[in-house]
């Protein structure tokens, strides 16, 4: 949020990404910043909590927004800009977790304090998927999670991850399969 | 439509991405193959569970984290006034002395690169068997992660098969298609230390790997370390063979260019590779 002292200024109030936060952005305007990371935090960290983990999801988007302000001017306006952050986070996540030779992440449950008997097995479920998600190859992780959580077509998945559509398609396939024997192997039964 | 072809087509099916044609052939598919039908009602309830899943909230101290960084590159990047004074305060230098000197390390230069270079021929090729050797060894424990040491080794460009002729100037055997058994699962376009190539990862029916290097280097079995090799005749095709835990390493000439396979079962399977990436 903008801080107390601050009176937002005009344009920089609306929902969107719009063309001033991020001439805001480019001009290094810390107002404009803050809003643009307020629009996308929320993306941003849940992609990287799938993705690194919660243990590194902070840190790793830290690092993606410092990216972002550094790499700004770059953005041509060619693609949408939720398109070209998508690209830059991932391509971060996956280079911190190649750097770290950590292709799997430890699963770190959330533990609910109290819980109905239908939440605790919808609970259980989810802990499952979440385990299992962490066990699969980042990339298929990626992909997966850009489909199924962040419902993104595969034209712009492709254009994200900068592969062919039909590739999307067969990693779709490959991650949907390998994470239905995760499960198997961690007690699930369909 | 065949089953191979409806297991590819799955996910785009699920995800409504497939043409109108395509979308019915597979809906007339899955009304007849149970085994396709069910792998669908798995892909459903992945899809299900994966709307459950809790949407995680950033913690409140990311953005000022974020702050402090920008604040100090913003102070780094100000040079202080006394700093700009000095830059400009320099000495001359008496040209002569200036000339000599340059020639001087001209020469040391001359000498050390042609040292450096054959040092460094050397070590990169005993560094590059290094890392090969590591993704052959990670192989047959789990080829997803072995093909994740090439690609963050090596510069990679994912391709269609037939799309690769713009970045390395031919069209490989595997525009062709693989022989039935076999899925393609990626392409990429590699550029290696000892050559670019086009390297395929496809996957048997049984969902075991087989990896595909089509390439110009001919010392190919030097990929291999000191491993032992020998030569045998493949469908009329001398083959130099590696054995590597239980599976084989097979490279031979196909045309201008060589064929490395990583991951083939047995010799049979060299021989029907052979021949069909030699049509």
């Amino acid at each position: 949020m903008a801080s107390k002292d601050t009176t937002v200024p005009e344009g920089l109030t609306g929902t969107t990404i719009d063309t001033v936060v991020l001439e805001g952005c480019r001009s290094c305007d810390r107002v404009a910043q803050e809003r643009l990371y307020e629009l996308s935090r929320e993306k941003v960290y849940g992609l990287m909590v799938r993705m690194v983990g919660f243990q590194d999801a902070a840190d790793v988007t830290q690092q993606i927004y410092l990216q972002v302000f550094r790499k700004i001017s770059l953005f041509t306006g060619r693609s949408k800009f939720e398109t070209w952050l998508y690209r830059l986070a991932v391509n971060e996540a996956l280079q911190y977790l190649r750097k770290g030779n950590r292709w799997n992440f430890q699963h770190i449950t959330q533990e609910p304090i109290s819980q109905s008997k239908s939440e605790e097995e919808r609970s259980d479920v989810k802990e499952l998927l979440e385990k299992a998600l962490s066990r699969i190859d980042p990339e298929l992780r990626t992909i997966f999670v850009l489909r199924e959580v962040e419902e993104l077509c595969y034209r712009e998945i492709a254009k994200i991850i900068d592969i062919p559509e039909g590739t999307v398609a067969s990693r779709l396939n490959r991650a949907r399969r390998e994470l239905q024997q995760e499960m198997t192997s961690l007690g699930w039964e369909s | 439509m065949k089953c191979s072809e409806a297991q590819n087509l799955l996910s785009a099916f699920h995800d409504g991405e497939l043409a109108k044609d395509a979308h019915s052939k597979m809906d007339d598919h899955l009304s007849k193959c149970s085994k396709c039908a069910r792998e669908l009602a798995e892909f459903k309830n992945l899809s299900m569970m994966s709307i459950a899943l809790d949407k995680p909230v950033p913690p409140d101290n990311i953005w000022s984290q974020i702050e402090q960084q920008l604040d100090l590159q913003t102070q780094n990047l100000q040079p202080a006034d006394s700093k700009v004074i000095e830059q400009k305060q320099r000495r001359s230098f008496p040209v002569t002395r200036l000339l000599s000197l340059t020639t001087a390390l001209l020469i040391v230069m001359g000498v050390g690169w042609f040292s450096y270079n054959s040092w460094f021929v050397n070590d990169q090729h005993h560094h590059f068997t290094a890392q090969f050797g590591h993704y052959l060894d990670e192989f047959h424990r789990n080829s997803n992660a072995a093909q994740q040491i090439l690609l963050a080794n090596y510069e990679s460009h994912p391709v269609e098969p037939d799309q690769a002729i713009e970045r390395v100037g031919y069209r490989p055997a595997i525009a062709d298609g693989l022989p039935d058994g076999y899925i393609l699962e990626s392409t990429h376009v590699m550029k290696m230390p000892c050559c670019t190539c086009v390297q395929s990862v496809c996957k048997r029916n049984d969902g075991s790997t087989i990896a595909i290097f089509e390439h110009d280097d001919k010392q190919s079995t030097k990929w291999f370390g000191g491993r032992t090799s020998i030569t045998a005749s493949c469908n009329d095709k001398q083959c130099c063979l590696i054995g590597i835990d239980d599976k084989i390493a097979a490279s031979w000439k196909n045309g201008n260019r060589y064929i490395t396979l990583i991951g083939v079962r047995d010799v049979a399977e060299v021989g029907q590779m052979v021949a069909w990436l030699d049509r």
